[in-house]
């Protein structure tokens, strides 16, 4: 994170704490860009004593401070349709090969500079229903911001993605204009509609504006209104424009042969202009000039060009329309120089574009980053992604062990994981991210809040997915604590039983046994009536369940099978000590029946037991309350008696076989 | 239909809902209702398709006509909006994650609903703090409620005070709960159990529990046969459809693999039952034709994720 912000101003924010001698600040991390901040002592203090820390402040606070997190509707609709063409754009790189993927790049450009757009008409609807000037400004603002990206999107995409076939890009540099600078068509429209077309003060800006975007069709229609339109200069005018030759991809001539025609026609330009055929009107005049590429008259026009890369481009078309994507770099330095007093555009903006003309693509990234503000990441993230498929960006490793792709994509995830509702978009994005992807989501997926448990289903699905165990297990872990808590046993068992950690488990069946001991009877039976081989997971939940299967067995009658249960529930030692004596009291009524059921080693058993359980000076023995330690005693008598009768009928047993 | 409009939301949305028709032979509803979740902000919003005509491609002079959803009107909603059932064709129930229902009302004229009543704090854990509202199901002018704190609450439209609180439904939480019968509901937990309840008898205990598997996977969403009520459907958290006969006691139930990630709704057909669909967090919706009682999910339809399909 640090590398790109260091060039940026550092904001202060003051905390409203008081200044203490012995009070410093400390921070926690939060959820990607938030950090939880707290005051501490001062040096820090060890760890053990954090119990005793004493601040001197009462009601200490936590302060939840986060960056770049504020997002509009808008860019979350971007954020959401983008990330659509993002993953579906990644199985592609994957399954296609060469020829087929190139296109799939091509179209996945255009998509992102479709959505781009899309949501871009949104914000200017938004902003003209707008009623509030201070939210209309940051439409505004927004919509300026969504403006740049495209700028620079588009131009990228013609210099490193879509490249045209024999380096000639001038076409899609017009195109790139006629998009980007609609003026001419507006005002060409506006005046059209005007009665008298030619009378308009702004006539002849819409046809130098038409004509330096190569728009020669609509200058024809333009000068075709004006009131002199049959005049001869005006014809020739306008010959000239219809017969001036257009570069496009579908005509099969050569770069050569459309060079050669182009010569010649500007031959002819020349030659008329010199001859004076147009002297009687002087803007007609200035319109062949343009024709004729004269150096001057570019200049003169450049208010019509608005930026030195419209100048760049409009001269090039009238000066060297067979210009070379590499040879584009020596001609920027002169249309830069005609703007350069202005000062009238940003000139961050213009590095960029200027980086992207001199085939810099890491200078765009980084220019672009510092430039542009939140959601930033959105732009250079997707469009690092795109070049790097297109084989455009240096696939070396950075000094922080990732490329600039993965680099890229981690800061554009940890914005989205920020947020409180896309974390699940960041989530994909970092499944792209071949080398720290799945360490940044670890430490992520930890943070986000478990709000309730259909979410904490999407968490530990999203965890379960991608066999991050560990945190599955946390957040299982997170919300059977979180249910212990509040108490509800049975959501925390079924929490507990996903995580399969014996642990807490026993945790929770100590709290059933507890509550078993004060209440006489078990509540959650629909829990622990139900268990069945999920007993197995740990000795605590096998005996909670095979005691409860005791007291059912006890319950239908069958004093046989209850009684061997009881018993092998008693040797077994699998209960707390605490739960020992009430255990042992279970075998009361079994003593006490008419018959024999528990024969001289099983009442031994038992003896064992209490004698075990009394000699422990640990346990609970030594609290028990009057009333239990007269049960005891009455558990020694039956013990004994069932201990005599035991040997009796065992001894006839005996005898008779 | 075979072309489908794509529309993006800035908003998680949780649960779709069509508003019912006025009567039967009526035409096809032409709005529906979405909630959201996990946002700061959550909401309800109402939607309605609008016809657009477009021009094919080949320009053939015959237009095509795409329907093309359009937000109409929303409202804001304190907590996440857990479930959302039409009561008739006027009225909406909404669950919130603050544990409380609202009834929301399309006023006459207009795009708009307005909330006609509240009850709040329905469902609160036993140490107090609420508990999610989990589920909501509608019979008539009664609306039942399920929790996370394992509680139902049967409420009527016109009265403040819930008619009845079923205390001991679930050790667990209630994850989606239908009425059989007029006096009978069904529950699905987060043990993987599914119970039954009359709710004129004595209501702390369950008529009959059935367990879908032994390693109490949680089944997070339930729908009944609307023709037959003793047949029911329930999609698991491990992608599994279920459906049950609760008239056998052996046997009960036909076990289906079906999604990769949890089954977040299940829906019968309501007209035609033997089509059911199931959607899924791995982003699917399935259509199953039970017709010939098959288990061949007849076409996986993608959409995106998390949302949610209902009839």
């Amino acid at each position: 994170m640090a590398s790109s912000t260091v060039e940026r101003e550092p904001s202060e924010f003051k905390l409203p704490v008081p200044n203490l001698d012995n009070v410093g600040l400390n921070c926690e991390w939060g959820l990607g860009q938030q950090l939880h901040v707290f005051q501490t002592q001062k040096p820090p203090a060890n760890t053990s004593d954090i119990g005793e820390l004493n601040l001197g402040v009462e009601n200490q606070s936590i302060f939840d401070i986060r960056w770049n997190a504020e997002m509009h509707d808008i860019a979350r609709k971007l954020v959401n349709e983008s990330h659509n063409i993002f993953v579906m754009l990644q199985g592609q790189v994957k399954s296609l090969a060469e020829p087929a993927l190139d296109a799939q790049l091509r179209k996945a450009s255009k998509h992102y500079r479709g959505v781009l757009k899309a949501c871009q008409m949104e914000l200017i609807q938004l902003a003209e229903s707008c009623e509030d000037a201070a939210r209309k400004l940051k439409y505004e603002t927004y919509i300026q911001e969504f403006e740049i990206v495209q700028l620079i999107w588009s131009l990228c995409q013609i210099i490193f993605i879509d490249v045209a076939p024999g380096g000639l890009i001038l076409t899609a540099l017009l195109d790139w204009l006629q998009w980007h600078f609609p003026e001419g068509k507006y005002l060409a429209k506006e005046v059209c509609q005007e009665e008298q077309s030619c009378s308009h003060p702004k006539y002849w800006e819409a046809v130098f504006r038409l004509l330096l975007q190569g728009n020669t069709e609509n200058v024809r229609l333009l000068l075709s209104l004006h009131t002199h339109s049959q005049a001869d200069s005006f014809i020739a005018v306008d010959e000239l424009l219809r017969k001036m030759p257009h570069w496009t991809y579908q005509h099969a001539q050569s770069a050569a042969e459309f060079e050669m025609k182009w010569r010649h026609w500007r031959e002819e330009c020349i030659r008329r202009y010199e001859a004076g055929e147009f002297a009687a009107y002087p803007e007609l005049e200035m319109v062949v000039q343009v024709l004729c590429g004269d150096e001057a008259v570019f200049k003169e026009l450049r208010d019509s060009c608005e930026t030195w890369y419209h100048h760049l481009i409009s001269k090039l078309l009238y000066q060297n329309p067979t210009v070379r994507l590499t040879d584009l770099t020596f001609h920027i330095k002169s249309s830069q120089a005609v703007f350069i007093q202005t000062g009238l555009n940003s000139q961050e903006l213009d590095n960029i574009l200027q980086a992207a003309f001199e085939f810099d693509i890491h200078q765009v990234i980084k220019d672009t980053c510092t430039f542009l503000s939140n959601p930033s990441w959105w732009f250079v993230a997707h469009l690092a992604d795109l070049l790097h498929h297109c084989k455009q960006l240096d696939p070396q490793k950075l000094p922080f062990g990732s490329n600039l792709r993965e680099y890229l994509l981690l800061e554009y995830a940890t914005a989205l994981m920020s947020h409180e509702s896309l974390w699940q978009v960041g989530v994909d994005y970092l499944d792209f991210c071949s080398i720290f992807g799945s360490s940044y989501l670890e430490s992520y997926i930890e943070h986000i809040p478990l709000d309730n448990e259909r979410k904490a289903l999407k968490v530990l699905h999203i965890c379960e997915e991608r066999k991050l165990i560990l945190q599955a297990q946390s957040v299982c872990k997170i919300m059977g604590m979180k249910c212990l808590q509040q108490e509800r046993l049975g959501s925390a068992l079924s929490w507990f039983l996903r995580s399969k950690d014996a642990v807490v488990i026993k945790q929770v069946t100590n709290k059933f046994l507890t509550e078993y001991c004060e209440q006489g009877k078990f509540s959650h039976l629909d829990l622990i009536d139900h268990l069945g081989p999920s007993m197995l997971i740990t000795n605590s939940l096998t005996f909670l369940g095979k005691y409860r299967e005791f007291h059912t067995m006890y319950d239908k009658g069958d004093l046989e099978g209850a009684s061997s249960l009881l018993l092998s529930l008693i040797s077994s030692r699998l209960a707390p000590k605490t739960f020992w004596m009430t255990l042992l009291m279970d075998a009361l009524p079994l003593l006490n029946l008419p018959k024999v059921i528990l024969n001289i080693q099983q009442t031994y058993e038992i003896m064992h037991c209490l004698e075990e359980l009394q000699r422990d000076g640990t346990t609970s023995y030594k609290t028990l309350s009057e009333a239990e330690v007269e049960k005891a005693k009455l558990l020694r008598v039956a013990l004994k008696k069932n201990l005599s009768r035991a040997i009796i009928e065992g001894g006839s047993i005996k005898v008779e076989s | 239909m075979d072309e489908y409009s794509v529309r993006f939301v800035a908003k998680k949305i949780s649960k779709i809902r069509w508003r019912p028709k006025l009567d039967q032979k009526g035409p096809q509803s032409r709005t529906f209702a979405t909630g959201t979740w996990d946002d700061q902000n959550n909401s309800v919003a109402l939607w309605q398709i609008l016809d657009r005509p477009i021009t094919s491609e080949n320009g053939d002079a015959e237009s095509l006509l795409v329907h093309e959803p359009q937000k109409v009107f929303e409202t804001s909603h304190s907590g996440d909006v857990m479930d959302m059932q039409y009561v008739n064709h006027d009225m909406m129930a909404v669950a919130s994650s603050t544990g409380s229902v609202s009834l929301l009302k399309h006023r006459p004229n207009t795009e708009a609903v307005t909330t006609v009543c509240t009850w709040d704090k329905l469902h609160q854990f036993k140490l107090g703090g609420s508990a999610p509202c989990t589920c909501l199901a509608t019979r008539d002018e009664w609306i039942a409620s399920g929790g996370e704190d394992g509680k139902a609450v049967l409420l009527a439209i016109e009265q403040r005070t819930p008619l009845q609180t079923l205390d001991k439904v679930d050790s667990c939480a209630i994850n989606d709960l239908s009425f059989l019968k007029q006096s009978e509901i069904i529950t699905v937990n987060s043990f993987g159990q599914l119970k039954t309840f009359d709710i004129r008898q004595d209501t702390s205990k369950e008529s009959q529990i059935f367990s879908v598997t032994e390693t109490h996977t949680p089944l997070l969403c339930v729908d009944r046969h609307p023709g037959q009520p003793h047949i029911v459907a329930t999609g698991g958290d491990d992608g599994m459809l279920t459906i049950w006969d609760l008239r056998q006691e052996k046997f009960h139930m036909t076990l289906m693999e079906a999604h990769t990630g949890p089954i977040w709704e299940v829906k019968f057909h309501p007209l035609y039952p033997n089509h059911l669909f199931t959607c899924s967090d791995d982003g699917s919706l399935w259509h199953w034709d039970c017709t010939a009682c098959a288990s061949d999910p007849v076409q996986p339809f993608m959409s995106s994720k998390g949302k949610s399909y209902s009839t």
